[in-house]
């Protein structure tokens, strides 16, 4: 009937479109079809998994098996990896109840021995369980805890099954019983008289692969009981690592186990794809840094919600993390902190207001949090109670937002890439609380408490605005985003953020400093606060200078020429759209404006054209590069003062050495920069400007990668 | 430029159909799209695969029923397990399409409406 139908006509559904149609899959394409066979092709490989193996294979296949895991942790789906091994495809392929019904052959005749039936199995079983908490404690990292942003967690981890179950029903006890149970195995078959030369390492090798996959799931194991601390669970699983790495050239990897057809039998709606081969080494290092990483991350438990400034620190410690966190660590962190609920992080919320404005305040005095609502409209409510429930409706609201406080802590959780996008979100959730909410709530709050800082609510969320903006561009130093031509302008816009966290800091500390002089009650809690917040503005001020420092030394290095600027001669170039782009997260600011593209443009030219200057730079060069010098030397100043306050001071006990060795960058960068400054003295006295080279340093090579120092030869 | 009549292949759009493919294989989904050549896309479409020739050949001499080639209705006289899994929105082109079934809703439901 269809070659009624006139060339060209096709018969198709309203609803469906041409569009989605090409996301059809052509069956009978061997390429596109996963369950196309080639003539005479089967879809089963001959692969005999009850053929008996060498004990040098059993090391051969636990390896290959491990490369596997870790490529999966990298990102690639199951498909391509794990799911390409006949072993584990046979355990997965029928429905199990429990541990001894999960068998490579059905029956009680069992080819292969004990080393297939036994050890293998048991490894196997194990490693598909490990999987299983993977899976389990990276979706509970995106449940949890009031979920309201998108999620792109799918670009770092595939966490598709292929509609398989992954032993989700099984104890880790039958598990580690049955990996016991190979373990003695082993033990037997390294005992039996006489043993063959050269084959106690292999069976030693063997056993310390059970052993580690034992530790590994005491680690994994995602329920709340585990006991002992975690990051002890994971320096244990560690301590297995280095004999594994050095035993692996006794295996004899048996290639033919593992095979792409596999994933034909699989329900898949993408077309076939190959399997990820992942080196031995390299699957090694990822192991490795993920139990590094693991083990950091699972301290999220001991940090509590007690101190949110410490929290918050040591988010963005594990977030600084080099090489990044694979998403399993990262959930790991995660996990815990989002199973917190929306009261949770009221509370939360309300500890940050306390630690940064309102220390051993009446506003957050929890007795205000004790009184009932008033029975009728006409009473007059008890004050204390309209405080608290000002508070409330602050805390609910910013709980509640897209952007809002969760997000805040969802951003800091989230790879590095996606922390600075997340961050722009949570600048424009705190805009608009600023706008809607916080003024009328803060008034009934300064009706009811004299003593306490005026507009509390406010103060907080504007400083909480600014810091979010200096972090974000911060975060463009560090992820390249800004051209070389464009340095210049970032670190004048920088220095303005700072600028303005700064005065924020220093309206708030005199009111601090009247409490400590009019106590009421405990004054330690406001000496804490005070403490924190000199510790800041010192911080800002410095980060203020620098700024200054490398704007004015990159505005200096543009007018010799010596900044490429490839995009200008661009017929699509345009100046005022370019920083417009730049300041797109932040246009919708208010309080903090965005400076008008002319102010800008006028600050990175303040010699007119940098082809045709209005003044010799030559002979400004003496007293504009001391002027460079002295903000360096501020600034220096300013983060030693950092240091010299302390760890304690900046709140971020519990991550000493992460917090030591960001300051120790920061100024090892302010060094950086006099030397550069001096280098280019040198040369512009010289009168060696041609030969001069500047060379912008790219990510990871800066002492810090938040400073972008030039190094000039 | 004027639509032309609705072609009598319509009424059987969103129904749900079976398309056997010269490699032996079954494809059930819902129709969604056809034209001249009589390529067929189906959407949520399930895959059902023969088990392998040798398979088919005991089975056959087990159950006693002649010396079963594995092609056409020998199969569906054999008591064996196709093997199925699920493989989304697919599009079967008309050269390797052997026979079309349409599946009968209970209740008569005929044609029209879908999702």
């Amino acid at each position: 009937m269809s070659q009624e139908l006139p060339i060209g006509t096709l018969v198709k559904d309203e609803q469906f479109t041409l569009f989605e149609s090409v996301g059809a899959l052509e069956i009978m394409d061997p390429k596109m079809d996963s369950g196309f066979l080639a003539p005479g092709e089967t879809l089963e490989d001959e692969y005999d998994i009850t053929r008996p193996l060498l004990p040098e294979e059993i090391i051969g296949i636990m390896d290959q098996l491990l490369c596997c895991e870790m490529s999966w942790h990298e990102g690639y789906p199951l498909a391509q990896t794990l799911f390409t091994s006949h072993y584990i495809d046979k355990l997965l392929s029928t429905e199990s109840k429990n541990i001894d019904d999960i068998q490579f052959e059905q029956g009680h005749e069992q080819h292969g021995g004990d080393l297939v039936h036994v050890v293998l199995r048991a490894y196997c079983i194990g490693l598909i369980k490990c999987c299983d908490y993977a899976l389990d404690e990276i979706n509970r990292s995106l449940e949890g805890g009031g979920t309201r942003v998108n999620f792109y967690e799918e670009e770092d981890f595939s966490g598709h099954t292929y509609g398989r179950e992954l032993f989700t029903g099984i104890s880790k006890d039958s598990i580690i019983a049955a990996l016991y149970e190979a373990e003695e195995v082993i033990e037997n078959e390294a005992a039996k008289d006489p043993p063959p030369d050269g084959i106690a390492p292999v069976y030693a090798a063997i056993k310390t692969r059970i052993e580690f996959r034992i530790e590994l799931l005491l680690a994994m194991f995602t329920d709340e009981q585990h006991s002992y601390p975690l990051d002890e669970s994971w320096m244990n699983v560690s301590a297995y690592l280095p004999d594994q790495y050095n035993t692996h050239h006794l295996g004899k990897a048996v290639p033919e186990s593992f095979s792409p057809k596999i994933q034909r039998r699989l329900a898949s709606t993408v077309p076939p794809k190959p399997m990820v081969e992942l080196s031995y080494e390299d699957a090694f290092k990822k192991l490795q840094q993920m139990c590094l990483d693991c083990r950091e991350a699972v301290r999220i438990v001991d940090f509590g919600l007690e101190h949110v400034q410490r929290l918050k620190a040591f988010l963005w410690s594990f977030n600084s993390r080099k090489p990044e966190p694979l998403s399993y660590p990262r959930a790991c962190l995660s996990a815990p902190l989002f199973g917190c609920d929306d009261v949770g992080f009221e509370q939360l919320l309300r500890r940050d207001l306390e630690e940064v404005l309102l220390p051993n305040d009446p506003i957050l005095d929890p007795v205000n949090w004790t009184f009932e609502a008033p029975q009728s409209q006409v009473a007059n409510p008890e004050p204390r109670y309209e405080m608290a429930n000002a508070v409330n409706r602050f805390t609910q609201s910013s709980i509640h937002m897209a952007g809002g406080y969760i997000d805040l802590y969802r951003s800091l959780c989230s790879n590095r890439c996606r922390l600075r996008r997340n961050l722009c979100h949570v600048v424009l959730a705190l805009e608009e609380h600023q706008t809607r909410e916080t003024e009328p709530l803060d008034e009934i709050i300064n009706h009811l408490s004299n003593t306490s800082p005026s507009f509390p609510l406010s103060t907080w969320t504007y400083l909480a605005k600014l810091q979010t903006m200096t972090w974000i561009v911060q975060l463009g130093f560090e992820l390249d985003i800004y051209l070389p031509d464009e340095l210049a302008g970032m670190y004048w816009y920088l220095s303005l953020l700072a600028q303005s966290q700064a005065s924020v800091l220093k309206l708030i500390l005199p009111t601090l400093h009247q409490r400590v002089i009019r106590p009421q009650g405990s004054t330690t809690q406001v000496h804490t606060t005070i403490s924190y917040l000199e510790s800041r503005l010192a911080e800002m001020n410095a980060t203020k200078s620098l700024a200054d420092a490398l704007f004015s030394l990159y505005t200096y290095l543009r007018y010799l020429n010596k900044i490429p600027d490839p995009a200008s001669n661009s017929p699509f170039y345009n100046a005022q759209q370019r920083y417009e782009l730049r300041m797109k997260p932040f246009l919708d600011v208010t309080g903090a404006t965005v400076p008008p593209f002319a102010e800008y443009s006028e600050s990175i030219t303040l010699f007119g054209p940098y082809s045709s200057p209005t003044v010799n730079i030559r002979s400004i060069t003496p007293e504009y590069l001391s002027n460079i010098d002295t903000l360096v030397k501020e600034a220096k100043a300013g983060f030693a003062s950092v240091k010299k306050m302390g760890v304690k001071a900046a709140m971020c006990e519990g991550v000493e050495g992460w917090w030591m060795k960001n300051v120790n960058s920061v100024l090892a960068s302010c060094v950086a920069a006099g030397i550069a400054v001096s280098a280019v003295r040198g040369r512009v006295e010289r009168s060696e400007e041609e030969v001069m080279g500047v060379e912008v340093l790219e990510p990871g090579k800066r002492y810090h990668d938040w400073w972008v120092v030039p190094k000039i030869s | 430029m004027a639509d032309p009549p609705p072609s009598p292949l319509s009424t059987y759009l969103s129904r749900t159909i079976r398309v056997h493919t010269t490699d032996s294989r079954i494809f059930v989904g819902q129709m969604k799209c056809t034209d001249r050549e009589c390529n067929i896309v189906l959407g949520l479409a399930q895959e059902y695969r023969p088990p392998p020739d040798s398979v088919l050949q005991t089975k056959a001499v087990e159950q006693g029923i002649g010396s079963g080639s594995g092609s056409g209705s020998g199969i569906a006289k054999l008591n064996v397990q196709f093997s199925s899994r699920y493989v989304g929105l697919v599009v079967v082109p008309g050269k390797y399409i052997r026979k079309i079934e349409v599946e009968e809703y209970i209740g008569g439901g005929g044609g029209g409406g879908g999702v």
